[in-house]
């Protein structure tokens, strides 16, 4: 698996575009597939490629007719409870990735905070030189 | 996966990356966490394809209780409606988000750009984090005070030890006392 990082946004190249979306695609239906199956779940997928009238359906055009009247029978709360598009997701995605990096800061922290504290306690800091203010507080309060 | 490197090749928490078979998930309760984990990747995949390759993209998903998750680029209703023209649609069903115009657009370029410098701000602490760990697994393996003393829990130590681990503190708690009304003082001098 090519582990490259992809930013999220529209690939301007065409000919990169267009491969990214038959691979993605594929990708995309194997997943819900995969769903499908493990879990023993209806799911059916609809995707309209760029400039194309038809679409590409998971499971198949009958089947996902069939769930997709099942959704659309569902009273409007059943519907919009867990319904997302591209903003509310990415929002949702947004704060999650801020708690993490938050989390990882703030271990981050802790973890060269006791360092510095252990290598103060040895007497490898002679006088503390070279902390900067921020620096000496958090071991100050660490010691509390 | 995982290679040995210079450093003693760590062992994962979980179990990491494993082949499955696609069959129908015995247990309830694994098929239960499978199904929200999944669904989720579902939906970031779709979501993925749709603004990288500018599709419109929908996937509608019933969990095993039978409850409905859906996701849609633009907006489900816009695609569903696209896919099987229903005359009896919900008058007036907003979505939030349904009817992007102009400024929908720019929202969500924005949303797009704040989610790529976040990933970046979150690799990046990663980095500082394993960076950290690094100095910690050195100073243990040098097997010297700092060593026993790094994850010390009080309640194992001995009393001299502890003597010793409290003196060393109240040094450092006064030492750094000392040195922060000197930097205190530095500052106020240089204000002059």
């Amino acid at each position: 698996m090519a582990r490259k990082k992809v930013t999220l946004q529209y690939i301007a190249n065409d000919s990169t575009r267009r491969g990214t979306f038959k691979k993605r695609l594929r990708g995309l239906m194997k997943k819900a597939g995969e769903l499908a199956i493990l879990c023993d779940v209806k799911t059916c997928v609809l995707v309209y490629g760029e400039g194309e009238p038809a679409p590409e359906v998971f499971p198949s055009h009958a089947k996902a007719a069939a769930i997709l009247t099942r959704f659309r029978s569902m009273p409007e709360l059943g519907q919009c409870k867990n319904k997302m598009n591209q903003a509310g997701f990415l929002t949702q995605r947004i704060d999650k990735l801020r708690d993490q990096v938050d989390k990882s800061r703030r271990e981050c922290r802790d973890r060269e905070i006791k360092v510095l504290l252990h290598r103060a306690m040895l007497g490898a800091l002679p006088g503390l030189a070279g902390l900067t203010i921020e620096e000496l507080t958090s071991v100050g309060w660490k010691v509390d | 996966m995982a290679t040995a490197t210079a450093t003693a090749p760590r062992r994962r928490a979980s179990m990491g990356r494993q082949k499955i078979e696609i069959r129908k998930i015995e247990s309830e309760e694994a098929r239960q966490v499978c199904f929200s984990k999944r669904r989720a990747g579902l939906f970031k995949k779709a979501s993925e394809l749709a603004v990288l390759c500018g599709a419109e993209v929908a996937a509608v998903v019933f969990s095993p209780a039978g409850k409905a998750f859906s996701f849609g680029h633009p907006s489900v209703e816009a695609i569903l409606d696209r896919f099987v023209p229903s005359a009896a649609q919900h008058p007036g069903a907003v979505v939030a988000g349904a009817g992007l115009g102009a400024a929908g657009d720019r929202n969500l370029a924005e949303l797009n750009r704040q989610y790529g410098e976040l990933r970046t701000q979150l690799e990046a602490e990663k980095a500082r984090k394993e960076r950290a760990e690094e100095a910690m697994a050195k100073e243990r393996a040098a097997g010297n005070q700092m060593a026993a003393w790094l994850d010390a829990d009080l309640r194992d130590m001995g009393e001299e030890e502890l003597m010793a681990f409290a003196a060393a503190l109240v040094e450092v708690q006064a030492a750094v006392s000392e040195r922060a009304n000197q930097v205190l003082q530095e500052a106020l001098n240089v204000g002059r």
